[in-house]
């Protein structure tokens, strides 16, 4: 059970039952696997990756490294798994990226003032990431990309075991999409990493399991090659695919017509 | 480490001010006094200059609670309706009851404060809750609890046309301090420092927001409710203490992030607290020292409003330059 992430049978609601967002999915991954959650608008994709960081309420299991997430406390949470999603900047109350990213930390470091090795690691995540540089710029400053970035990094920061990513490459250059993509193959060495994204070219030569999503409900899931097929496609997005191969890597690519 | 240089450097030479500006307008021009009039004079200062003091903390210490919690750069105890509304509510039980006891006057205020923050709050939220909503409620709020306690104190001036303790609230002033109500202030300073101490650092995570604050661990809804109705009830007890002074709350913090060049809570709310004493101190002494030698001493929630509200301005242009 350590060293995965386990959910059986989670449902999320909104309001109160009357929206099923997911209905019933069961997956597991391990650890040195990339997962991308595929799907359609509204599939429930972003919903999945917060029940299991614990910032929505679910019902069903979710096990993280052996802890059943919802009877661990928040705190305990924190320090095993990071979840990136959209942040919104308030202007002129806005940190720099170096103290944002230091906040990430808060969880795994107890004293009141950020500490040497605080520092340390927020800068080699920076490092890491291509964006030193900016350290000192405040966040309001940033374009959409180098924010996607900074959202990475403070999930890097406290070197979790786990890692959501909740559209990592949203608003991503091509270049920077490879640079992200090549980032999350190297932190997958460390941590599992769970990712969703529009991209299917992205998603497939990301991740190592795929996942696809329609409707709350999984529609396949396992390795890239035995997922990215016509028909569960096609199941998925509602519209036709061919499937061509690039140095033995299937790629998809949606009927237009 | 550089920012918490300048940080300490920055309160080192905050407190030596405070500390100057406190020691020269206790004993300014007292050598010409003696006896017992001398030992008046000195209680008198002593009351008065502790109150300016601590009020400029409890204020700087709310506005940067309240900016942060609100995640509004335009908002401040005044603005956002809660002097308007613990006056109100002075003024209502002063008219009611006439012999003001303290703990229920205080108690009375910090309601009449909350309630008119809660309303505020209520229509900003339903016009949007964008920093202008929260800026056009609370003009709206305070203008009617001003209207309502400018109505009461006439009636109260017609019962009673000596209670000058009711008319100096209207306008903030130190003029009126009294020695029982300091510990009214130092309690206030001292819960907002405990906060401080306790919230300043998950607050940096409620500012980027209430998902990552909750991922980390912290419970974004209860920091937040905990330093509002904090900061809304030593704002209150600023106002039956000083009365209204305005603008303070929102200068303060914004000067401490200006020359601290960060938005770290844990940084900025004591700078602001400090800024704010010594923008009081300044500008009492000021008005006592100076002012009084040619016109007579002016209000000190007169002069603030009339140096804070142009910075006021000057924000809101920086803030939607560009932008509608």
């Amino acid at each position: 059970m350590t060293d995965q992430i386990v959910l059986r049978n989670v449902v999320v609601t909104y309001r109160k039952g009357l929206i099923v967002a997911v209905k019933g999915v069961s997956l597991s991954i391990g650890k040195g696997d990339v997962l991308g959650i595929i799907g359609p608008n509204g599939a429930g994709k972003t919903t999945l990756l917060k029940a299991i960081a614990k910032i929505i309420g679910y019902r069903g299991t979710i096990y993280i490294d052996g802890y059943e997430v919802s009877s661990t406390p928040h705190h305990v949470i924190a320090r095993i798994l990071a979840y990136a999603g959209d942040i919104d900047v308030p202007d002129m109350l806005s940190l720099t990226v170096l103290e944002t990213v230091l906040t990430s930390r808060y969880p795994v470091s107890k004293g009141f003032l950020d500490t040497k090795e605080d520092k340390a690691k927020a800068m080699e995540v920076l490092r890491t990431l291509g964006i030193e540089d900016l350290a000192h710029r405040r966040l309001d400053e940033l374009s959409s990309g180098e924010l996607r970035k900074v959202i990475i990094a403070m999930a890097l920061a406290r070197e979790p075991r786990a890692i959501l990513l909740d559209e990592p490459d949203a608003h991503l250059d091509m270049g920077s999409k490879i640079v992200i993509s090549r980032l999350i193959r190297r932190i997958s060495r460390r941590s599992i990493v769970i990712f969703t994204t529009h991209d299917i070219f992205f998603a497939v030569n990301t991740a190592s399991k795929i996942a696809l999503l329609r409707n709350g409900s999984v529609i396949g899931v396992g390795r890239v090659e035995d997922i990215v097929k016509k028909d569960l496609l096609t199941r998925t997005y509602g519209v036709d695919f061919n499937i061509v191969y690039v140095d033995g890597k299937p790629l998809p690519i949606p009927v237009y017509g | 480490m550089g920012k918490l240089r300048l940080f300490s450097l920055v309160v080192i030479l905050l407190i030596i001010s405070v500390l100057v500006i406190y020691v020269f307008s206790l004993y300014y021009g007292l050598d010409r006094y003696s006896g017992v009039v001398h030992d008046k004079i000195l209680l008198y200062r002593r009351t008065r200059l502790l109150t300016a003091l601590f009020v400029g903390l409890i204020l700087g210490f709310s506005g940067s609670y309240l900016q942060s919690c609100l995640r509004n750069p335009l908002v401040d105890p005044y603005i956002l309706g809660i002097s308007g509304g613990a006056l109100f509510t002075i003024y209502t039980y002063y008219l009611v009851v006439r012999t003001a006891n303290m703990i229920v006057c205080a108690l009375l205020a910090s309601i009449g404060g909350l309630v008119a923050l809660a309303i505020t709050v209520f229509i900003a939220e339903s016009i949007g809750g964008s920093d202008t909503a929260y800026v056009l409620a609370g003009i709206g709020v305070s203008s009617l609890f001003s209207g309502l306690s400018i109505t009461v104190y006439y009636v109260i001036i017609s019962l009673k046309p000596s209670a000058s303790y009711v008319h100096t609230l209207l306008i903030g002033s130190f003029a009126n301090s009294l020695p029982s109500r300091i510990p009214l202030v130092i309690a206030s300073t001292v819960a907002l420092s405990i906060a401080y101490i306790l919230y300043s650092k998950p607050l940096n995570a409620v500012v980027i927001g209430d998902t990552y604050a909750r991922q980390l661990g912290y419970n974004p809804r209860l920091i937040r409710r905990i330093l509002i109705v904090l900061s809304g009830i030593a704002s209150s007890i600023v106002v039956m203490v000083a009365g209204i002074i305005g603008f303070i709350g929102l200068v303060s913090p914004h000067i401490a992030r200006l020359i601290l060049k960060t938005s770290d809570n844990r940084l900025v709310v004591p700078v602001a607290g400090l800024t704010g004493s010594l923008l009081l101190l300044v500008t009492d002494n000021f008005s006592r020292i100076v002012l009084s030698e040619f016109i007579g001493e002016i209000p000190v929630g007169a002069l603030a409003s009339s140096f804070g509200a142009p910075f006021f301005i000057i924000l809101l242009i920086r803030r939607f330059r560009g932008r509608i």
